[in-house]
């Protein structure tokens, strides 16, 4: 799902992310321990909301409101794994191509409404109607046989496909049923931005656009009830002032730069009031190499300018070994995963004897390679505003030029970026990537998909790796997969289209007053089930002591 | 500020005979002592800035190796080779670090006798990079500002002396540029432009040139008339030449007067710039960029606040004090 | 009179459609349009080609670029600035929601500059040369030279964070719909306090430094010396004849402190997580969110224009050796 290169608009590549260290569940001994019913979450939104319909979703941001709002007709569990949401069970073909869902007869819509096969198909009918601009769902959905898909009765209804992709299930999670009633009256786009009808355990409170959106608990929801009463969402977009925020307890939640959690997290003055987490998401960080651009069309070259990421050093002294150095396309925690790949190592003398191989040596003695008189200077594009992105880059101007590449920095606001990526014209650029549960990369590396049909942004084609993208995605037998993806895994990193960097893990605080989180592996805190909607907040009188001097 | 008598003797008018304008008007600009000691800050800011690649380098400034004796700082040789070469004598420069070396074990480290200003989010040393950064910033608040002066009195002179249709369109396009709000203009320049100090430069320099223009016009409006015109034309001089010769040196003291001003707003606009993330590019340092870096570390790394901070401070206010009394001293009506 | 005000309105109408015309060729030159915008949002996901045809044609993105303005010139006129491309809202609405807070900001800020400002000025006139007002003269010199962005780091390091005196950022506290009256009161007060104290600290020394120069200057005139001849007393005098004579100055520099006003905004606006224009202005530029834009541009240039002809009229007005149509 869509979820979102956000990076690429803010520059989010930063905070990385951790690997699974469960660190405390909620048995916390104070009190009886058992969760309670009330009290106001603050939680911090990094930008505004902008819209409240959730098939219109654009943001992460706008999918955390939306999960309070309305139920997905499957949930992911804590392991990514489907469970029932709106839908109490499904059934698919065995052909992948028909998915049989039933309905929860107690479902409930926050305006009394029942939650009917009509309503499914109301939604799944906006969702690929390309007027709707559903810009993050619509593609899980790209296969969907219209003519086929119907209401059985009131409560069943059958999604069809023209062709089975195997991740198909995981997609209808962002399948957030709205009641036809509503939802088909007045503009689709522009009514349903500030207000919001839905099956989900809050209802809209308060909006104020660029400051908050305030969340109420349905007294009437109709399957188990969360703990929170009031939900505030609070727009802080600024990373210090949220760090800042959290300490003087105005708001609950944030993520964290990676040196303040280092510094902070044993703070003996903070250990009262805030908790310290980390884990690893489905996000990483790469450069993406132009492979219309003739110098990075060689793999050679590709592979030595990768040699010369100090990566065990970023990892070491950058991150604390709160990171992970990536090898190829998929992440540590994903079965696609293939443990016999190499991470590439930091090899400067490698690097330039594999530049020599491919043809590029200093012959006029200035330092920079050259072949056939034209040396190898490289323009890296990163986002304006991404810390980590000019961390990275300064770093990697120092080792390329002891390689013999000369590195120029371009500092690029988002929107110009994504201009030149669509573009083509690029050279290199650090992004990085927020991925959905399925492992199909397909959009990413297929040499069908380059912009604006896909995300294969560097233009990579391989034939084996396209048939690879191809198989992997409609075979059914999970045990072939595997294997499918494995060799996916050696022939991307043998390739290099991508030069991965590392997999950071998020590092989060968390008022110590909010009880009951925990993160699943691959979406952190929150949007799996139940995520945030199992949290509740430890009674009054403790929270006296939440504001340090 | 305690008067000196010849000072005294000199303001009533008794000046000695022979003795020029402008050292008069040092004098008379010297008479204050704050304003001394802003000058001469700013002069060593610009030395500091001039020989920064000497000040603060890791490559030695002279040395002793296998084939005699050579300067590394002087021949440009990157630091990684004199690290390495071999020698066996070497005078080094006073802050014997570059500042792009990057040295991860020691990042965000507080001042120390190593780092007298701390070190940087990638161990870069705090006080090279300030070197280095002076000569950024000065040079974006002078080069930024010779634009703006000689754009707006060049537009400034054209509608002045003319009048006109050519005032008519100078002071309209004055009115659209004063009313653009100017941070959007740079924003533009600098999305438009390849990211470069230059753009910077460029940018700051086509926003900021109005009130020289309106400042050069209003005194050609003044002195066009007045009898040294009047004589130059008489005697046959084309426009080009009364304007630059005869003119423009009458209008040049308010002018010069407000570039001062000038190089302190340019130097503030820098720095603000690089802070949102949209000054000088990487990796060279400015002030504004390196207290940017402190952003994220704010709470902790006092020394990435302080330090940049104070030299912005500083460095404006000392623009900003001399030109006051630039001001002063060339205000014939004060005292 | 009227002529001359007359005419100063139609170069102001002039003016304004050069700005608008340069902010359209402006943000229409800089790479990206509403269109890379959607791409980026989609991340990985593959926007449809449909999708994006619709985006362009919504926009009119095709079209020669005069059109495009004329088109926006047509809606415009009519007080209709589209939807915005980031959220889809109506402009006029996203602006009419953040202008009272820029203008609440900005105007306590201008009042207290202004207040505080000219009095030190008038007094700084009275007493120059003293050693009280070299040290006050310089000190507002140092209060003008300091960055504002340093200034509100380093208040809210101190009030926020480490004395815990004060709100960090925002307008009203997550409970302030809970609040009370009075308290509701107080809680926007006190959250106005920081980004108020970094907005006024450098007009405040703008305005003071102004001043004493206008005054000073009237306090030489010829007919303030005759005053003082015919023997009225100092406080007499400066409030008779000198502050009127002294107040033209001062409001040309008013009007033209408005754009000064709005730039300033977007980084007070950025730390302080203040809802105003400043700040949306900075975001829509880097959204290519070309409504609000314009729009944006429509209102910040009627501001000031509106702002420097009341100046020049008022200064027209207050001084009859303004020759009509002699000045700017």
């Amino acid at each position: 799902m869509s979820r979102r290169l956000v990076a690429l608009l803010l520059a989010l590549a930063c905070f990385g992310c951790g690997g699974r260290e469960p660190r405390i569940a909620s048995t916390r001994s104070s009190f009886d321990g058992s969760p309670q019913d009330g009290g106001t979450l603050v939680r911090r939104l990094e930008a505004d909301v902008s819209s409240l319909n959730p098939i219109l979703a654009s943001s992460r941001y706008d999918r955390y409101v939306a999960q309070y709002l309305f139920t997905p007709l499957i949930h992911l569990d804590r392991n990514l794994t489907p469970v029932p949401g709106l839908a109490k069970a499904w059934k698919v073909s065995d052909d992948g191509l028909l998915f049989r869902f039933e309905l929860d007869e107690r479902a409930t819509f926050s305006d009394g409404n029942p939650v009917r096969a009509a309503d499914v198909l109301f939604t799944l009918q906006k969702i690929v109607d390309p007027g709707s601009e559903a810009i993050q769902i619509a593609p899980g959905f790209e296969l969907l046989d219209q003519a086929r898909t119907r209401a059985i009765d009131d409560r069943t209804i059958e999604v069809a496909f023209r062709t089975a992709r195997a991740g198909q299930l995981t997609y209808f999670n962002n399948l957030l049923v709205l009641p036809a009633h509503v939802y088909s009256e007045g503009d689709f786009r522009d009514d349903f931005r500030v207000r919001a009808v839905g099956s989900g355990p809050y209802t809209l409170a308060k909006r104020t656009a660029g400051v908050e959106v305030v969340l109420e608990r349905r007294a009437d929801y109709w399957t188990d009830k969360p703990h929170i009463q009031t939900v505030v969402m609070r727009v802080v977009s600024d990373q210090n002032t949220a760090w800042n925020a959290l300490r003087t307890g105005e708001i609950d939640e944030t993520v964290l730069a990676p040196d303040l959690w280092l510094r902070e997290r044993n703070n003996p003055a903070l250990s009262e009031t805030i908790e310290f987490r980390r884990f690893y998401t489905r996000n990483y960080n790469y450069i993406a190499w132009n492979q219309r651009h003739p110098p990075l069309a060689d793999p050679r070259v590709r592979r030595a300018l990768a040699m010369c990421i100090p990566i065990e050093a970023i990892v070491r002294d950058l991150y604390h070994g709160t990171a992970r150095a990536m090898s190829g396309p998929f992440t540590p925690d994903e079965w696609a995963f293939n443990p016999s790949v190499p991470v590439i190592r930091h090899d400067l003398a490698g690097a330039a004897r594999l530049l020599a191989t491919a043809g590029w040596t200093d012959v006029d003695g200035d330092g920079i390679v050259e072949r056939d008189g034209q040396p190898l200077n490289l323009e890296l594009m990163i986002m304006s505003g991404s810390t980590t992105g000019r961390r990275f880059a300064e770093m990697l101007q120092g080792e390329m030029k002891q390689a013999g590449v000369a590195l120029e920095i371009s500092v690029v606001d988002g929107t110009a970026a994504i201009d030149r990526i669509v573009a083509g014209n690029y050279q290199a650029a650090y992004l990085s990537w927020d991925l959905d549960p399925d492992p199909d990369v397909f959009p990413l590396f297929h040499s069908t998909q380059t912009p604006p049909r896909g995300s294969n942004v560097v233009r990579y084609s391989n034939p084996e790796a396209d048939r690879l993208m191809e198989q992997g995605r409609s075979e059914m037998s999970q045990a072939k997969r595997k294997e499918i993806y494995w060799r996916l895994h050696e022939v991307l990193a043998a390739d290099q289209p991508y030069a991965w960097t590392a997999q950071v893990s998020l590092k989060w605080g968390i008022n110590k007053r909010v009880r009951g989180v925990a993160e699943s592996s691959g979406f952190g805190l929150f949007l799996w089930y139940p995520g945030e909607l199992a949290w509740w907040i430890a009674p009054a009188g403790r929270e006296l002591d939440r504001t340090s001097p | 500020m305690s008067r000196v008598a010849p000072d005294a003797i000199l303001l009533n008018g008794n000046e000695p005979a022979g003795e020029s304008y402008a050292r008069v008007s040092w004098r008379r600009f010297g008479r204050n002592r704050l304003s001394l000691v802003a000058v001469w800050y700013i002069v060593a800011m610009a030395a500091i800035a001039l020989f920064a690649p000497f000040l603060a380098t890791s490559a030695p400034l002279l040395e002793k190796g296998e084939d005699g004796w050579r300067s590394p700082a002087l021949t440009g040789r990157s630091d990684l080779d004199a690290t390495q070469r071999v020698r066996s004598f070497a005078i080094h420069a006073p802050v014997p670090v570059s500042p792009t070396v990057i040295d991860l074990s020691v990042r965000l480290s507080p001042p120390s006798w190593k780092h007298p200003l701390g070190t940087d989010d990638l161990g870069r040393d705090v006080l090279s990079r300030m070197i280095h950064g002076a000569r950024i910033s000065l040079a974006v608040g002078l080069l930024a500002t010779l634009i703006a002066l000689v754009a707006g009195s060049i537009l400034g002179a054209i509608a002045g002396y003319y009048g006109g249709a050519a005032d008519w369109i100078v002071s309209r396009l004055i009115e659209v540029v004063l009313c653009f709000p100017f941070l959007f203009l740079v924003l533009a320049i600098v999305a438009l432009f390849k990211p470069s100090i230059y753009t910077v430069m460029i940018a700051l320099g086509l926003t900021s040139w109005t009130s020289e223009a309106r400042l050069v016009r209003g005194e050609f409006l003044r002195i066009r008339e007045l009898e040294f015109a009047e004589a130059a034309r008489a005697s046959g001089a084309g426009d080009a030449r009364i304007i630059f010769r005869h003119l423009l040196p009458n209008a040049l003291a308010p002018v010069l007067v407000s570039a001062s001003f000038g190089v302190a707003t340019a130097i503030l606009t820098e720095s603000a710039l690089s802070f949102l993330g949209l000054g000088v590019p990487l990796p060279m340092a400015s002030w504004g960029s390196i207290l940017a870096s402190a952003r994220e570390h704010i709470d902790y790394a006092w020394w990435l606040v302080l330090f940049p901070g104070l030299a912005i401070f500083t460095t404006v206010a000392a623009f900003n004090l001399a030109g006051e009394r630039l001001r002063e001293t060339l205000d014939p009506r004060s005292s | 009179m009227t002529v001359y005000v007359v005419r100063r309105l139609c170069y102001a109408v002039l003016t304004f459609f050069g700005i608008t015309v340069a902010t359209f060729a402006l943000i229409r030159s800089v790479p990206g349009d509403p269109v890379s915008f959607y791409i980026g949002r989609a991340g990985a996901q593959t926007v449809p080609a449909e999708t994006l045809a619709r985006i362009r044609a919504e926009y009119r993105l095709d079209e020669p670029l005069p059109a495009q303005y004329l088109h926006w010139l047509q809606s415009a006129a009519t007080l209709d600035f589209g939807r915005s491309i980031v959220d889809r809202r109506p402009v006029r609405e996203r602006i009419a929601e953040k202008l009272p807070n820029t203008f609440q900001l900005n105007f306590i800020a201008f009042l207290i500059a202004v207040l505080s400002g000219v009095p030190i000025g008038l007094w700084s006139a009275r007493r120059a040369g003293r050693a009280g007002e070299k040290v006050s003269s310089i000190a507002l010199f140092l209060l003008y030279s300091l960055p504002s962005f340093w200034v509100a780091l380093l208040l809210m390091q101190l009030f926020a964070v480490r004395w815990n005196l004060l709100p960090l950022l925002g307008m009203t506290s997550h409970d302030y719909s809970e609040m009370g009256g009075a308290a509701q009161f107080a809680d926007r007060l006190r959250h106005l306090v920081l980004p108020v104290v970094t907005l006024t600290y450098a007009q405040l020394a703008i305005f003071a430094r102004f001043s004493k120069s206008a005054f000073s200057e009237v306090i030489r005139q010829d007919y303030i010396t005759a005053a003082r001849a015919k023997g009225a007393g100092p406080g007499a005098l400066m409030w008779r004849h000198a502050f009127r004579n002294a107040l033209m100055p001062l409001i040309t520099l008013l009007g033209l402190t408005v754009p000064y006003l709005i730039s300033g905004s977007v980084i007070v606006e950025q730390m302080f997580q203040w809802d105003g224009i400043g700040l949306l202005y900075f975001d829509s530029i880097l959204a290519r969110d070309y409504p609000t834009v314009m729009a944006l541009t429509v209102v910040t240039a009627i501001v000031t224009l509106l702002a420097s002809v009341a100046a020049d009229v008022l200064y027209a007005l207050a001084d009859p050796r303004v020759r009509v149509g002699e000045r700017r």
